[in-house]
């Protein structure tokens, strides 16, 4: 009986590597953290959400387990879910990276979810994250703070009576 | 037999009735709407920082109309960044004749005074606006807005799942367009330039 549960317990663990690889990676080059930024949110919101891609160049996959940041408590990574023109957020732990392939985290899809804000976010500031990996790696990665809003020197309030010349410039950030 | 002068107005009957027919034929359409926005959308009024606002307060123009929640990280501004990209790539005129107004389904944290600063920030004149739960109810089914708000203390984090639609409004005050997350300012931006003179 016990050998059987011995049995039963190594393949347990043998399935579960399948999934998220443990075996340590002497290679720190193998998982690329690319695209990665903060949206800025409207000033005094306590919530934002940062996106970033995690490329795995290894020939196992891996585990993404958590993520830590100075600037939220316990961010979350939350999968956005559209289910007939409803959309809703759903917790999302554990998310494979399979070998030599990616995993997006963009508006509309998966994104990390800062809540609680320690601090408030400033255009351009670089944020700190460690991301915790299934086989015991830490990656840490910089993400700037983005304002996503385009054409901002085009605004044109309607409280704006007065003619304002602008200089017709569009700036892209 | 005709008499001469019947006949003349015979002709220039005639000749009025091709002209009307010629210039009705050229002259720009107002965009179809879609037969099944006909059953949404209708006039409301909610509470923002300066008062009680109406959707007809704004006939004449076109408005977008976001249903969400401010404790969104993802979704709300996204959509809301849209909304606010759109108006900003239409020109100064163009501008003048859109109003954006966001609405919030979660009254148990946002107020008509946080709502304010938090609209502002996506398009300078979005109007955030308000109400008690029973009202946002009745408005929501009007609008056809599915959505759910837990039933959880303010500061539990909750998240409020929501249909998410951009609505298009006319001038009239009818639902004339309603755009998703795929949609793009220049879909949004094209759709306001029909309804605007």
């Amino acid at each position: 009986m016990q050998r059987f549960a011995h049995f039963t317990s190594i393949l347990g663990i043998l399935i579960i590597s399948g999934f998220c690889g443990v075996s340590a990676q002497a290679n720190d080059d193998d998982l690329a953290i690319t695209n990665g930024l903060i949206r800025l949110p409207p000033p005094g919101s306590q919530t934002a959400a940062a996106y970033l891609d995690i490329e795995n160049h290894r020939n196992t996959d891996v585990c993404l387990m958590s993520i830590t940041t100075d600037i939220a408590a316990l961010p979350m990574i939350h999968q956005t879910i559209h289910d007939n023109g409803k959309s809703s957020m759903r917790e999302t732990t554990q998310l494979t990276i399979p070998a030599h392939g990616s995993l997006q985290l963009q508006p509309g899809g998966m994104h990390i979810m800062l809540m609680n804000l320690e601090q408030p976010l400033l255009v351009d500031e670089d944020i700190y994250f460690n991301l915790h990996f299934s086989d015991g790696t830490t990656k840490s990665t910089v993400l700037k703070v983005k304002d996503m809003r385009e054409n901002m020197d085009a605004t044109h309030s309607n409280m704006d009576r007065s003619s304002h010349f602008h200089d017709g410039m569009v700036h892209q950030h | 037999m005709l008499g001469g002068s019947r006949k003349i107005f015979v002709i220039v009957g005639v000749l009025a009735l091709l002209i009307a027919v010629a210039v009705a034929w050229q002259w720009p359409r107002q965009p179809e709407i879609p037969s099944y926005l006909n059953q949404l959308g209708g006039d409301f009024e909610l509470q923002s920082v300066n008062g009680k606002v109406r959707l007809s307060d704004f006939q004449g123009k076109v408005a977008l109309v976001y249903f969400g929640y401010a404790h969104c990280p993802d979704i709300c501004p996204s959509a809301l960044t849209l909304i606010g990209n759109t108006i900003r790539q239409l020109d100064s005129e163009q501008q003048q004749q859109v109003q954006s107004l966001f609405i919030s389904l979660d009254p148990r944290r946002d107020t008509p005074e946080s709502l304010k600063g938090y609209a502002a920030f996506f398009q300078a004149d979005m109007l955030g606006l308000t109400d008690s739960p029973k009202h946002l109810q009745t408005v929501a089914d009007l609008w056809r807005v599915d959505y759910h708000v837990p039933d959880e203390p303010a500061d539990s984090n909750y998240a409020v799942a929501h249909s998410n639609f951009i609505y298009l409004v006319n001038p009239a005050g009818k639902v004339a367009a309603l755009f998703d997350e795929r949609a793009s300012n220049n879909d949004i931006a094209a759709a306001i330039v029909q309804w605007l003179d």
